[in-house]
């Protein structure tokens, strides 16, 4: 037998195995890992789901960071510390965000006033109200400056900031940015009648 | 319909194709019939060929990290695309089918003229064509399959020819490796540069595909018609020579004598023979080379035998029509030789290609544009009977040619309108028919065989014309 015939021989066998190897047994991809914990999102099995996000997010982490798929997942397992009460990790993963659509997409955006509203949140329900006040005030500000000041989204982060000076006893404050996001949304609603 | 019956139609749309091609090619060698054996072994090495390179394809897209790349504003896409294609994709495919070439078929006995490299390379072409397309339909459907019936199965099958093409020239080469070398190379170009296109997915791949498969088509046509006149050469070749192999034979042997040794085994490429004429030595590779045909001018020209008629329509209903444009072309090159018509039959076929299947991608473009949602079912229609029309009048054309022919040589040949009429209406129909309706692939089944019938009747006109010309010709020798 010719080496041609041995090399041709070699690769038309190990070749082969391997692609049926591969075929029954395909290594897990990012979307089936989301799939698996999107499932066990719905199905309230939050450890499990947490589980899958991270294995789909250190897959992903081979894609550039701007990608969407990136920030999707982030937001995922975010969303899925929030629920568990791991808020240090919601931090790490709303940060991350955060750094992600200020580069892509400048300090001035409507997604980075959503980002810092995010981050806000995660520290109002660990009672760190000051960090969470400056973020609130970052992203009104971005907000009014590029969506106006009657926009719906200016509304919801007032209605954000009203209950935040709740929580830190600055009720009069909080009265008078109730009464403007309340403005805010019976303006919209005879517009949209 | 029914899972198993959707699979099946499905099956269907994937293989035919690469079958219809495989016959064109293998039906192409007129005058030494390679043996089926190799040809269908030839046929699966090129389907085997799919899994290791699939496989090694897998590997290159993870280290390259394709999946991450979105759109051609990504980082490094065009440095990872061009890799990968080239690289990851088309140097992975060509190399294994060559190396299967080589290693399986290229040293049998069987493989005993330059034109065979064409039989064998197209097959495995075909070979891996159809497995890859079926890997392809199976799980994406229908329009997956149409698509890849005019791109990547013609231009896997004709990358295949031309690295037949290569490797008949080596093995009847002196300079055996330049030649390997150049057909690797030319089949990577292409390949990659096909690659580039289709992984790319912007506005322009779209063009660029359709440019390389017709450059494929063309070069792959025109390497055969190459290696046909060398075959010609070969077969009628008037030169003798004594072999200096083993007892001094006192009857010189012609041309298609050395070839008939080859492949019994008792001559190899390299034995030497001793020119009757001139008394110079020369081994059967140096004989056996592209040098050659510049005598195929003065030879006469054989008139050929014709396809039986069954056999024409099984190819045809088994292919699901697509033999059309193979016969088409074969009926062409048949009487431009044999009549030494000024005509370009590749050409022809190609326009017949082109215009026949472009009106369906411009339609789909301007759709696109225009942002259309919903199908005009009278547009549709009319683009439909509208290439009914084109690919008709292609036919008319030919059979009016033919039929000039015809008329001197057989009291009733057919007749041109009665003939050109149903083929209208039955490739219209078979056209507008549409998917949705009750048993679709029995009446497109029933349409094709019908069409496939209407066909026939010219093609036992030309069996009829070939053998009263065949009588003729022996009678005048």
């Amino acid at each position: 037998m010719t080496r041609t015939k041995l090399i041709a021989l070699f690769v038309a066998i190990v070749g082969s195995l391997l692609y049926f190897y591969n075929y029954f047994n395909p290594p897990e991809t990012w979307q089936d890992h989301n799939k698996k914990a999107l499932s066990a999102f719905h199905d309230s099995r939050y450890a499990e789901a947490e589980k899958h996000f991270v294995q789909a997010l250190e897959l992903i982490e081979a894609f550039p960071p701007n990608d969407p798929r990136f920030v999707f997942i982030l937001y995922q397992l975010a969303e899925i510390y929030r629920i568990q009460s791991k808020f240090v990790e919601a931090e790490k993963m709303l940060k991350q965000i955060l750094s992600v659509e200020e580069k892509k997409l400048g300090f001035n955006h409507p997604n980075v006033a959503l980002g810092l509203n995010n981050l806000a949140g995660n520290y109002r329900e660990r009672g760190r109200y000051e960090e969470a006040e400056t973020l609130l005030k970052q992203a009104l500000k971005i907000l009014e400056d590029t969506l106006g000041k009657e926009s719906s989204l200016v509304g919801n982060i007032l209605e954000h900031y009203a209950h935040l000076l709740h929580k830190m006893g600055r009720h009069i404050e909080a009265g008078k940015l109730e009464s403007r996001y309340q403005a805010i949304y019976s303006s919209l609603s005879k517009d949209n009648q | 319909m029914n899972e198993g019956m959707e699979t099946l139609r499905l099956l269907y749309v994937a293989v035919g194709p690469g079958i219809a091609i495989a016959v064109f090619i293998y039906h192409s060698n007129k005058f030494d019939r390679e043996p089926s054996k190799l040809v269908i072994k030839s046929f699966f090495l090129g389907g085997l060929a799919v899994f290791p390179t699939y496989y090694f394809e897998g590997v290159a897209e993870q280290i390259l990290g394709m999946q991450a790349l979105q759109n051609e504003h990504s980082p490094l896409f065009w440095p990872k695309t061009i890799f990968y294609a080239f690289f990851g994709v088309a140097l992975a495919e060509e190399l294994c089918k060559f190396l299967f070439l080589k290693a399986f078929v290229f040293d049998d006995r069987a493989f005993n003229e330059p034109f065979d490299g064409i039989i064998y390379g197209g097959m495995i072409g075909c070979g891996f064509a159809t497995v890859e397309n079926i890997l392809y339909v199976l799980p994406q459907g229908q329009a997956v399959g149409i698509i890849r019936m005019i791109t990547a199965v013609p231009g896997h099958a004709f990358f295949g020819v031309i690295l037949g093409y290569f490797m008949g020239r080596a093995k009847f080469s002196i300079n055996r490796a330049r030649h390997l070398i150049h057909g690797l190379v030319v089949v990577v170009m292409l390949h990659g540069l096909y690659d580039t296109a289709a992984f790319s997915n912007t506005i322009w791949s779209v063009y660029l595909i359709f440019a390389i498969i017709f450059l494929g088509i063309y070069l792959g046509l025109k390497a055969k018609r190459e290696l046909e006149k060398l075959a010609t050469v070969i077969e009628f070749s008037a030169k003798q020579y004594f072999p200096l192999k083993g007892r001094r034979k006192k009857v010189p042997l012609h041309l298609r004598d050395i070839r008939c040794l080859l492949s019994k085994g008792k001559l190899v490429p390299e034995d030497n023979l001793v020119d009757k004429k001139s008394g110079k030595i020369k081994s059967i590779r140096e004989i056996f080379s592209s040098k050659i045909i510049s005598q195929y001018r003065g030879l006469p020209k054989a008139p050929f035998s014709g396809m039986p008629v069954k056999l024409f329509l099984i190819f045809y209903q088994a292919t699901f029509g697509l033999y059309l444009y193979f016969w088409f072309l074969g009926n062409y090159r048949d009487f431009t030789s044999y009549k030494k018509l000024k005509l370009n039959p590749e050409l022809l076929a190609l326009g017949l290609f082109v215009f026949t299947v472009l009106p369906y991608f411009f339609y789909g473009v301007i759709q696109r544009t225009l942002n259309v949602q919903e199908v005009n079912q009278g547009v549709d229609i009319s683009l439909n009977l509208a290439v009914a029309g084109i690919e008709t009048a292609f036919l008319y054309f030919q059979f009016q040619m033919f039929s000039g022919f015809l008329k001197k040589k057989l009291a009733k040949p057919f007749s041109v309108p009665v003939v050109i009429l149903p083929l209208f209406i039955l490739s219209g129909l078979k056209k507008v028919l549409a998917p949705t309706i009750p048993f679709y692939i029995f009446w497109e089944m029933a349409l094709i065989l019908l069409q496939g019938g209407v066909l026939a009747i010219v093609q036992r006109d030309l069996n009829l014309y070939w053998k009263v010309e065949n009588e003729r010709d022996q009678r005048i020798n």
